[in-house]
């Protein structure tokens, strides 16, 4: 590949908001590219009104050849053509495509990530793109097998640092401090199987010997499933121990991972998992099933049980309630994972990357 | 169960513990729940109100990204501007004005449409109301032929009733006959035992009436009385009127029957039936008897006077004899009202009907028409007799006078004296009572 000196390195999301993994690990990634000293900007065809003034329109972006793009995707849309008649060097960052059968035949979502897939394989039989960087091992593993040639894997997701020196809120600590608090961060949908923490929670009741609570944090996706999950916290004889917590606010959130005693994800789908990673980064254990890229996600840290019976799951709750000595042993091994994410090292990955495709 | 990842954990260990953790005996009483859980709102504040359709056309036009670019943003400063006037009270007051007046046409449509919902609906009430007193018509008809059906049975069940009640009295009164009857027969055969096996013949009653007819007869002066009398229907509608005062005097009932005596054709006894009233017929009349009995009223046939002469002191409630006195010799018409007065219970009503000779025409000529007739009876002496035997309240009642089509004209006094004599009442009844204790 024709050595390349290039100033710029921009990145092109066909949508963007405020909030959702993939734009947090949008701009993280402009910010390791500022700091590596290219001039970097973000250029989405749908921006939100807060953010109009960071993000642009891609019809303003200068199309040159000395420059990279970085063109996420995670879900299928009508910017194909565009994308591949740009004359930049483009590199594509994997984040994982939601599989359809997830969703119903009716809903939005199901055929863009049918149209995702397609467009990942006419990609590759194209050779739109110079390098492809996954954002975890599994989705790499998914390119690879598609039979991208050049594929890294750089989670360019979390800014760790910025992460744990976000404002927190204290009195959320102090809440939770008097009984034993277990966490799951994800919208209410029934790929991310909250009703299975709820069967958890029912098998655990008899095993604890303090209080305990189950905190469901996200918005609902889906009004029926959070009917079902009302029904199922009535049915289960839960009230008072479950609860749907909603979208809550950055402070709060912070909040909640600090005063959480275990993190359980028994989520069928995860692309990246991104709050396993946070659970881990404020040292809460986790303890998560296999599905997805979770293994991936979770290296050698926490707990991955390799499927989701509650009597069992529930058992080893337990024993994480009761013995210190497992909880350390999980988190020396958060700790170690943590450290993949630090911000030297993913600018060391992003380098050797771009130097892959030429950028000298 | 574990995937063995994190090189920190005794996953050996972990396994057993958890086992024991699954062996080990629950708790008797879970835990309390956490007494209070600050929970955050569970949906996300309102934004900017969104344009469905505006959103609809964007995703359209996302296919052109410069065309998209432009309409973006004018569509976004359209939005701004939008903001900008609702941050002005004045300006958007005026808007809003403004956009009121513009709708006015509309709301007049929309006043217009109502109407004309309004008339439908009334429309439809207007037949609902018509179906609804339909079926109240119908409804009521049906009510009335239930009713109706209902009465009928009724009546008949009346007359049912009183028919059986009228068979029980006799059934008991020969019951009672057939004790007394073997009583005398046992006294009888004792006394013939003591008297050395000679036999004391028992005197017959009285055997008063008149000659009993014979068969043949009986069957004559049936066909007589149809010839004569009248038609059936016709005698009904006339011995219904005295109906009102049998049931004033109480009597009907079965502990006061009312005795039919010469009941004939049984005119009167269907009468009495159908009102419900207890009653029952004698006559020495055989055929008469059958006749009566099959219209399913309780007749027996007998000797008017040997038939009273075995009744029990005060055991009837009334007496009727409707033409039948003018057949009876003279002593035993007497002996009969001394029977009547003995067998009527205090207050009984007595009824006695024949034939007016006051009417030349019934004294010279219809009266003879009837062979049995023994004579003509003027009402003066029959009240007198009746009176004469113990009864009192003795009235006369002139019945049925010819018809008026027959008279002469009246106004002139030979006429009137001669529509008297002539074509006045043909029949008379004398009606008294045994007098109270």
């Amino acid at each position: 590949m024709r050595p390349l000196k290039v100033r710029a390195v921009h990145q092109l999301t066909p949508a963007i908001s405020t909030g959702d993994g993939v734009s947090n690990g949008v701009f993280f990634t402009r910010t390791l590219l500022r700091e590596m000293g290219y001039a970097s900007e973000i250029y989405s065809f749908t921006t939100p009104p807060s953010l109009s003034g960071e993000v642009h329109f891609p019809t303003s972006c200068p199309d040159d050849e000395d420059q990279v793009l970085l063109v996420h995707h995670a879900l299928g849309h009508e910017f194909g053509d565009w994308i591949e008649a740009r004359k930049a060097r483009r590199v594509m960052v994997y984040h994982n495509i939601t599989p359809a059968h997830f969703f119903p035949p009716e809903h939005p979502v199901h055929g863009l990530s049918l149209k995702g897939r397609n467009m990942l394989a006419r990609w590759q039989a194209q050779g739109t793109f110079a390098a492809c960087i996954g954002d975890s091992g599994y989705n790499s593993a998914e390119l690879i097998e598609l039979g991208y040639p050049l594929v890294r894997t750089i989670p360019l997701l979390v800014d760790v640092d910025a992460c744990l020196a976000k404002p927190w809120n204290e009195k959320v600590l102090a809440d939770h401090a008097d009984r034993f608090t277990i966490l799951f961060v994800g919208r209410l949908a029934p790929n991310k199987c909250q009703h299975d923490l709820l069967r958890m929670m029912q098998m655990l009741l008899p095993h604890m010997d303090r209080p305990v609570e189950l905190l469901l944090v996200g918005g609902s996706s889906s009004d029926s499933y959070e009917a079902r999950l009302r029904d199922d916290i009535a049915r289960l004889g839960l009230q008072g121990y479950a609860h749907l917590m909603g979208k809550v606010d950055e402070a709060t959130l912070y909040g909640l991972y600090r005063a959480a005693d275990v993190f359980v994800c028994l989520s069928e789908h995860e692309g990246f998992g991104m709050p396993l990673i946070e659970a881990m980064l404020f040292d809460t254990p986790v303890i998560a099933a296999d599905f997805g890229s979770v293994a991936d996600t979770m290296g050698c840290g926490g707990l991955v049980v390799r499927d989701k019976s509650p009597e069992p799951l529930a058992a080893a709750i337990a024993q994480l309630a009761r013995n210190p000595n497992l909880r350390d042993a999980m988190l020396a091994g958060q700790r170690e994972r943590v450290s993949r994410f630090a911000r030297d090292r993913l600018k060391q990955d992003l380098a050797d990357c771009l130097r892959e495709i030429g950028v000298s | 169960m574990f995937l063995e990842q994190n090189p920190h954990i005794d996953y050996a260990a972990l396994k057993a513990a958890v086992d024991a953790e699954l062996q080990r005996p629950p708790g008797p009483v879970p835990p309390p729940a956490p007494l209070h859980t600050p929970l955050a709102e569970t949906s996300p504040a309102p934004e900017l109100p969104r344009s469905a359709m505006a959103s609809g056309i964007g995703a359209r036009l996302q296919r052109w990204p410069h065309v998209y670019g432009v309409a973006r943003k004018v569509w976004h400063g359209i939005r701004a501007t939008m903001v900008a006037i609702r941050k002005r009270p004045a300006l958007y007051y005026c808007m809003r004005w403004a956009r009121w007046l513009v709708s006015l046409p509309k709301l007049a449509d929309l006043f217009a449409a109502q109407a004309v919902q309004v008339d439908q609906q009334r429309a439809i009430l207007m037949r609902l109301e018509h179906t609804l007193n339909q079926h109240q018509t119908v409804l009521q008809g049906e009510i009335e032929r239930v009713e109706h059906r209902l009465n009928k049975h009724v009546r008949s069940n009346t007359a049912e009733h009183a028919r059986i009640e009228g068979q029980t009295v006799l059934l008991r009164e020969s019951l009672d006959d057939l004790q007394h009857a073997w009583q005398r027969f046992r006294t009888e055969v004792a006394q013939a035992n003591s008297a050395g096996g000679q036999l004391v013949a028992s005197r017959p009653l009285d055997a008063a009436a008149g000659a009993p007819l014979s068969a043949v007869m009986d069957r004559f002066y049936q066909d007589f009385e149809d010839a004569w009398r009248g038609p059936q229907p016709v005698i009904r509608e006339r011995v219904s009127h005295y109906l009102p005062r049998v049931t004033a005097a109480g009597a009907g009932t079965p502990n006061a029957p009312l005795a039919d005596l010469g009941c004939g054709r049984g005119e009167w006894l269907a009468v009495l039936n159908d009102a419900g009233l207890t009653a029952f017929g004698v006559d020495s009349n055989a055929t008469a008897i059958a006749r009566t009995q099959a219209q399913g009223l309780t007749a027996f046939e007998a000797d008017v006077g040997e038939w009273m002469a075995q009744r029990g002191d005060e055991s009837l409630g009334a007496i009727s004899a409707l033409h039948v006195v003018e057949h009876l010799p003279f002593e035993v018409l007497v002996r009969t009202l001394d029977e009547a007065l003995r067998v009527l219970r205090p207050g009984g009503l007595l009824i006695l009907e024949t034939p007016d000779p006051a009417n030349i025409m019934v004294a010279t000529g219809s009266f003879w028409l009837d062979p049995s007739h023994l004579r003509p009876i003027p009402a003066d002496l029959l009240a007198f007799t009746v009176r004469s035997r113990g009864f009192e309240a003795v009235e006369i009642e002139r019945l049925h006078p010819v018809d008026e089509s027959l008279w002469f004209a009246a106004g002139n006094e030979v006429g009137d004296r001669l529509n008297t004599l002539l074509y006045g009442p043909q029949d008379y009844a004398v009606i008294a009572r045994k007098p109270q204790r």
